[in-house]
């Protein structure tokens, strides 16, 4: 009988061309690298059936097969090969992909806080990718920043920088590292030359207000710093540089130059990847702000990144990030010491349901200790001075993808403890509740609308709600039209608040003001995309942010200064933007930025850059032997602002500063297979000004870099 | 590897090299000049006799103290250098102060009535309140002393946490 069933079923397949329990196996390889691609998706359309390729690049799918098939392989940055099988292949299958010649569409997180493609979201965002990373030569975020049009870098007290974007000072933009908050800001600002950029995989640029996805300080925008590879295969890269600028080497001779030594080590085992970085920085005489006494600075990093894939539906991921800067300043009338510690742990799981709902939980905590000592060469000491911060968050997000549409809801809850010399009680804290929803609506993929909102309730002193609005509309595949409006909010920081310092050398007191309410942004952006096709991309931005209730400080009476919400005001602008591929060997972007920044009188806000470009030109010749990346910003002439001892107050300078041209360029040579050779020049003009900056002239630095692939080259 | 380093990197640094001033200052050693660091303002005013080389707060030539200078609607206290009633200043803002060997005319030199205190037009110090940072010139004051009759140049180098460093020299012509 068993005989007989057999026979049957065998005869009906012979007759319906149909096979079951087929089986087909093969691998991808990348066409340039010759490396096998892992997380390829591997469908079958008319069977309704797939799978990824694994680690090794290598798949197996398996299921009833009907022959003539189609099987298609598809990854983000690949050209999408479809391939029609005639019958069940008898060997091993081998693609070979080929990389998409520009990535335009890439994936962004930071809108809307879930992976999407960058042409699918209403709200625009820029992305300044590795590639463009490497070739900039910058050293850490804020000097990469500070090449883009709309971006100038001012001095700190601390001789840290300070970002102007858009004539906007960066404490309205809100900085994140893979999603999460910074700790341990020095004068309500992120010291973004603590942040380097070899920890770096990309970088989001969101404009206009974001508080409805991220809270406090996403009042003009969001920055966030993407340290993610995603890189599956096994890896080790090295980089080891010197340089030095022209004037510490007339003043100082060559040796007393910069160097950076990095490493990271990528290693899957089993569902587990490790992806661990290292990286230490030594300057010598070169400070970006000469004010500053400062003549050695030291700066380590250590992070890793810890990807478990529990199964198909669960993954936990583990980040530190610890960071330990020393500055040392020698003059003849004082020695200063600061050191910098900052830790940062993450916890987090992901969790998939078959029904299209993921939840992701997040628990972190962050730590952040300054220390700065000032002591005399004959061994007085002046001042010890601690300051330390504490970050206790845990975040739930839960996430419902359909064809269309996505829900992204999610509940903050964290803890902050602040303790200084320089404020009130030596220790403060604050404890955040915060709800979010955004809702995104794609309608017969012409158009997709964004309905965000967040509450946050900051103890029992205020609470907060922000919400957004997004609408995109595809006319052609070639326009797309995005406007968002949102508002925005700072909430006021614990030194404005709490802040009881008195400034002995200059005899007045700085009191903080606990009734500071939360400073307020209410802004629109409009956008016009053209593509021509994947390699030629222009668009146009217009942006309008109106400000109020911003922190200012005054004299509250005679000695004592504090700080009041008096200050109202309205940033508008234009951007351009435009990119184009012309080959495999040729690339370059532009930036065209126009601002006009006025007060609530109608006068123009001092540091406004009113028109500035940036651009690169990136280019390879002989066969990919050698690369050559160009990078040039101009800065139309501008009025600074200056200190009017009258009014104590900052006011528009009478004077207007110079136009300028700041030009950076990076030549790599392929020395072998995997080791580069590379020379950077930045600021080639030398321009320099001593008080407004750049205050680097022409400086130079060699890099040497090999990155080894560990997995078998097929 | 950083032997290999550093030797292409001062093979591409050459052209810098080249550019290099050389400052050598062949006439330093003609004059006697003297260092002196101050006490800290705060603990009062500083008064200084460049003729005996001392600290004195009976008869001096440079005082170092606060002043209180109004911002807006309050009164900060600024450090600031001022001269002696008996003494006459000459502001030498062309020449560096190792290269300044001789004094000008007598007719150049009139009194210092503010001019190098704290919101002088050459004041010796400035505070930038962008860098919430006291800064020193780069002038060089010549200093006659209507009693003694002897010139004197005197160059601040360097301000920090209340205490100045200057040096000076008697020119003799």
């Amino acid at each position: 009988m068993r005989q007989l069933f057999l026979l049957i079923i065998v005869s009906t397949s012979l007759i319906t061309g149909k096979s079951y329990n087929d089986k087909i196996s093969g691998i991808i390889i990348d066409d340039n690298t010759g490396y096998p691609i892992p997380q390829v998706n591997i469908y079958l359309p008319n069977e309704k059936i797939g799978t990824t390729t694994n680690i090794d690049g290598r798949f197996v799918i398996e299921g009833t097969i009907t022959f003539p098939a189609i099987i298609q392989i598809s990854h983000i940055g690949y050209t999408t090969i479809n391939q029609v099988l005639d019958s069940l292949p008898n060997q091993q299958l081998k693609f070979y992909l080929k990389q998409e010649l520009i990535n335009m569409d890439e994936l962004v997180v930071t809108a809307t806080r879930t992976k999407r493609k960058i042409s699918n979201t209403a709200i625009a965002t820029e992305v300044i990718n590795r590639k463009d990373i490497e070739n900039s030569g910058s050293r850490n975020v804020a000097e990469l920043l500070s090449q883009r049009a709309g971006v100038s870098l001012q001095t700190s007290v601390a001789g840290g920088s300070i970002l102007n974007i858009l004539g906007m000072d960066s404490r309205y933009i809100l900085i994140l590292i893979d999603g999460q908050p910074i700790t341990g800001k020095f004068n309500n600002r992120v010291s973004l030359d603590q942040i380097l950029t070899d920890q770096l995989a990309s970088v989001e640029i969101v404009k206009g207000p974001g508080s409805s996805l991220y809270g406090s300080e996403a009042m003009a925008g969001v920055i966030n710093l993407i340290t993610e590879k995603n890189n599956k295969l096994r890896e080790i890269n090295i980089s080891s540089r010197y340089g030095n600028t022209q004037n510490n080497i007339n003043e100082y001779g060559i040796k007393n130059g910069s160097s950076n030594f990095g490493i990271n080590f990528i290693q899957p085992v089993n569902n587990l990847v490790f992806d661990i970085t290292m990286n230490i920085e030594e300057l010598q005489k070169d400070k970006s702000v000469q004010e500053i006494d400062i003549d050695n600075v030291k700066k380590i990093v250590l992070g890793s990144n810890i990807n478990w894939n529990i199964n198909d539906r669960n993954k936990l991921n583990f980040k530190s990030s610890i960071y330990d800067q020393i500055d040392n300043g020698t003059t003849k009338l004082m020695n200063t010491n600061t050191d910098i510690d900052r830790k940062n742990f993450s916890l987090s799981n992901q969790t998939n349901y078959r029904n299209g709902w993921n939840i992701n939980q997040t628990l972190l905590t962050n730590n952040y200790a300054r220390n700065y000592i000032q002591k005399r060469p004959w061994g007085t000491l002046e001042k010890d001075d601690l300051t330390t911060e504490k970050h206790l968050e845990y975040e739930i997000l839960i996430n419902k993808k359909n064809k269309l549409n996505e829900l992204n809801a999610g509940f903050e809850v964290y803890r902050a403890n602040y303790s200084s010399d320089r404020i009130n009680s030596g220790k403060q804290e604050i404890i955040s509740k915060s709800l979010f929803g955004q809702y995104d609506l794609n309608i017969k993929n012409k158009i997709n609308m964004i309905f965000g909102m967040r509450y946050d309730d900051y103890s029992k002193d205020y609470r907060v709600f922000s919400p957004r609005l997004g609408l995109m509309y595809i006319f052609s595949e070639k326009f797309k039209i995005r406007t968002s409006w949102g508002k925005g909010f700072r909430a006021p920081s614990f030194l404005e608040r709490y802040i009881d310092w008195n400034n002995v050398a200059f005899n007045y007191l700085i009191e903080g003001n606990p009734e500071l309410k939360p400073e307020r942004s209410n802004g629109i952006n409009v956008g016009l995309d053209y593509s021509r096709n994947s390699n030629n991309q222009i668009s146009l931005a217009y942006y309008y942010t109106n400000f109020e209730n911003l922190i200012q400080d005054y004299t509250k009476r005679k000695g004592v200064l504090s700080y009041q919400n008096i200050y109202a005001a309205n940033f508008s602008g234009f951007e351009l933007m435009y990119q184009l591929r012309m080959s495999n060997t040729w690339e370059t972007k532009w930036v065209f930025n126009w601002v006009k920044n006025r007060d609530s009188d109608n006068n123009p806000i001092p540091n406004t850059i009113p028109f500035s470009i940036s651009g690169y030109l990136n280019f390879n010749i002989l066969n990919n032997f050698i690369n050559n990346s160009i990078n040039v910003k101009w800065v139309a002439p501008y009025k600074p602002q200056e200190f009017d001892v009258k009014t104590a107050t900052y006011i528009l300078s009478k004077d207007k500063l110079n136009g300028y041209a700041l030009i950076n360029s990076r030549l790599t040579i392929k020395i072998k297979n995997s080791i580069n050779l590379s020379l950077v020049l930045n600021n080639l003009g030398n321009y320099t000004n001593e008080n407004y900056g750049p205050f680097i002239g022409r400086a130079a630095y060699l890099e040497i870099s090999t990155k080894l692939k560990k997995g078998n080259k097929e | 590897m950083r032997k290999f380093l550093f030797g292409v990197s001062i093979f591409l640094m050459l052209p810098f090299i080249g550019c290099e001033d050389n400052k050598a200052d062949d006439t330093e050693g003609a004059l006697q000049i003297i260092e002196v660091t101050t006490d800290n303002v705060s603990d009062g005013p500083y008064y200084f006799n460049l003729v005996t080389g001392k600290k004195d707060a009976s008869t001096w030539h440079i005082v170092y103290q606060n002043l209180d200078v109004p911002f807006g609607n309050s009164v900060y206290q600024m450090p600031s250098i001022a001269l002696s009633t008996s003494s006459m200043l000459n502001i030498d803002s062309n020449n560096e102060f190792e290269s300044i060997t001789t004094y000008p005319d007598a007719s150049t030199f009139a009194p210092e009535a503010g001019r190098m205190q704290y919101g002088g037009p050459n004041t010796a110090l400035s505070y930038d309140m962008a860098i919430h940072k006291v800064g020193v010139s780069d002038d060089s004051y010549i200093i006659y002393d209507t009693v003694t009759h002897k010139v004197f140049k005197v160059h601040f180098d360097e301000y920090s946490g209340g205490i100045v460093i200057f040096r000076y020299a008697e020119l003799i012509d």
